[in-house]
């Protein structure tokens, strides 16, 4: 005989409505993480719930998270196919879309927050993909390493290996991004006294 | 490990600090709740997509691999002085293959139902100070998830000296927590009395009382609710009810969002006629007023239907615990007293 926990569920009873008033946020937060900061978030929300929107009712219920997260994840990677192809034919870059939040510091203060994204993006951008977005959950968007193993379906010691390199790789990235500064600036000292 | 933005400077190394400087000036992406309406604006209005596209590439990728299959495949023809191809096949030696058995369908009656229906009248209020009025054998009897329980108690109750307490906090999975009988097989009542001790929300609802079944028409085995009532949350903050029509596929919110009482016992009552085509019936009442009535509908799908009553979470981001009482349950083809 078998045990009814071993049946597949049934989500049938989720409201789209519901869904998506619960998990909105955190699909945006998933795409910045696996897109980086260049992606359209409200574009690709969009797209996300549109497919969960028509696969709601086959969905069987066991973890919401982490089926919302793969879509998000597939949505991201079509997303960013397109963009590269439209680069080759196109020969240009897509303009990044717009931060869903702007926030209001001054101008000083938001040439600080630029700088260091821009810093934050460059060290991302030479990692593994699955270190920059276990690093960006974590480190950035706030979730927990359990949470994050949940999402992305691998044991909680793979995300825990995962953050540990990405954050040797960080640590590195910002020693090698302030020397290779601190190095222009005596050029340019040097340039200026010549 | 701690986040590098919550590491003390104390204790972080300079290249720790540096790091953390960083990382502090980047947030977690809090979108606008005007980016919130614009995109369930858009999807709402975005129509679904026909399925013919995708029809008509899949079948020309099958064609197309069909295609390549047959190309890869063929044989040369033999030059004359080649020995027949059809005699050096008949050289070689038979290989024995095991006989492979063939996929059928489970009987709808084995996998799960070892008590195919109820007989009525039948009641429980948990007096034997147990739960067993609630025989289990893996589909019927209870069913509780990590992180849930199920407790007979001496108070609240409404008669007797015992009730059941039902407990669940949800976590990063959907937890349950319910009792479960099998139904009638027919038409019948189905009724218990619950005690809600305070409001329960989650971000999602909790689902309460439900018909559902655990195979399919092709005799699978598969969880599926056909009707499920839950509590969610009045915009007025007071506790609300919906039903699921899983065999319509749609949710039921009655005109006026009648409030669950909290703090004492309020009946919960179900009628269901059970039929594979449209002469079924499904009617849910609350202390007596009818809260929803499906009539002339479909109300079985799949065999081995059962009834339960307990707290049936979907996942949820927020934490929430609940707490449910139940006495009293009682099944009867006629209306019990």
């Amino acid at each position: 005989m078998m045990a009814v926990d071993a049946l597949p569920k049934s989500a049938h009873e989720l409201d789209f409505s519901d869904v998506y008033r619960e998990w909105f946020r955190h699909v945006c937060r998933w795409i910045r993480a696996l897109g980086g900061f260049g992606v359209d978030h409200e574009d690709l929300a969009q797209e996300v719930f549109l497919v969960v929107r028509r696969k709601l009712s086959a969905f069987d219920g066991r973890n919401i998270s982490g089926w919302l997260y793969r879509i998000t994840e597939l949505t991201v990677r079509g997303s960013r196919r397109r963009a590269w192809a439209k680069r080759m034919v196109l020969g240009r870059r897509e303009t990044a879309g717009g931060e869903l939040v702007a926030q209001d510091r001054g101008p000083a203060g938001e040439l600080q927050r630029k700088e260091a994204r821009r810093i934050l993006a460059e060290i991302l951008s030479s990692m593994s993909d699955e270190r920059r977005v276990a690093f960006m959950l974590f480190e950035i968007e706030g979730y927990s390493g359990e949470e994050i193993a949940s999402m992305q379906g691998v044991p909680t010691a793979t995300v825990w290996t995962r953050l540990h390199y990405a954050r040797k790789e960080f640590l590195a990235g910002t020693a090698e991004h302030d020397r290779r500064q601190q190095a222009e600036e005596q050029e340019q000292e040097k340039a200026g006294k010549a | 490990m701690k986040r590098l933005r919550d590491l003390p400077p104390e204790t972080a190394s300079p290249q720790e600090r540096r790091a953390a400087e960083i990382v502090r000036e980047v947030s977690p992406l809090e979108p606008t709740a005007a980016a919130f309406d614009r995109v369930l604006k858009s999807v709402n209005e975005t129509p679904a997509p026909p399925l013919w596209p995708k029809a008509v590439l899949t079948v020309a990728a099958l064609a197309g691999a069909v295609t390549v299959y047959q190309l890869a495949t063929r044989k040369t023809p033999p030059t004359p002085g080649d020995a027949p191809e059809r005699e050096m096949v008949e050289e070689r030696p038979a290989i024995p293959r095991p006989s492979i058995p063939r996929l059928v369908p489970a009987p709808p009656s084995s996998p799960v139902a070892a008590e195919p229906v109820l007989a009525p009248p039948w009641r429980s209020g948990f007096e034997t100070g147990d739960l067993s009025e609630w025989p289990t054998n893996g589909v019927i009897g209870q069913r509780c998830h990590k992180n849930g329980s199920l407790e007979v108690v001496a108070a609240p109750v409404r008669t007797g000296g015992r009730a059941l307490k039902i407990a669940v906090t949800t976590g990063p999975e959907r937890r349950d927590c319910v009792v479960i009988r099998p139904t009638l097989g027919r038409e019948g009542y189905y009724g218990a009395w619950l005690y809600f001790p305070r409001k329960i929300f989650g971000s999602l609802p909790w689902s309460f009382l439900r018909f559902r079944t655990v195979v399919d028409q092709e005799g699978t085995p598969k969880d599926r609710a056909l009707f499920s009532l839950s509590v969610r949350e009045r915009p007025d903050g007071e506790m609300t009810l919906s039903l699921y029509d899983g065999v319509g596929g749609k949710h039921v919110r009655p005109d006026v969002a009648p409030v669950v009482p909290v703090g004492r016992w309020v009946h919960f009552e179900a009628f269901l006629r059970e039929a594979t085509d449209k002469t079924g019936r499904v009617a849910f009442w609350m202390d007596g007023a009818k809260l929803f009535d499906l009539d002339g509908v479909t109300t079985v799908v799949g065999h081995s239907l059962l009834f339960q009553v307990g707290l049936i979470a979907v996942e949820s981001k927020t934490p929430a615990h609940a707490e449910l009482y139940v006495d009293d349950a009682a099944v009867g083809v006629t209306r019990p007293e």
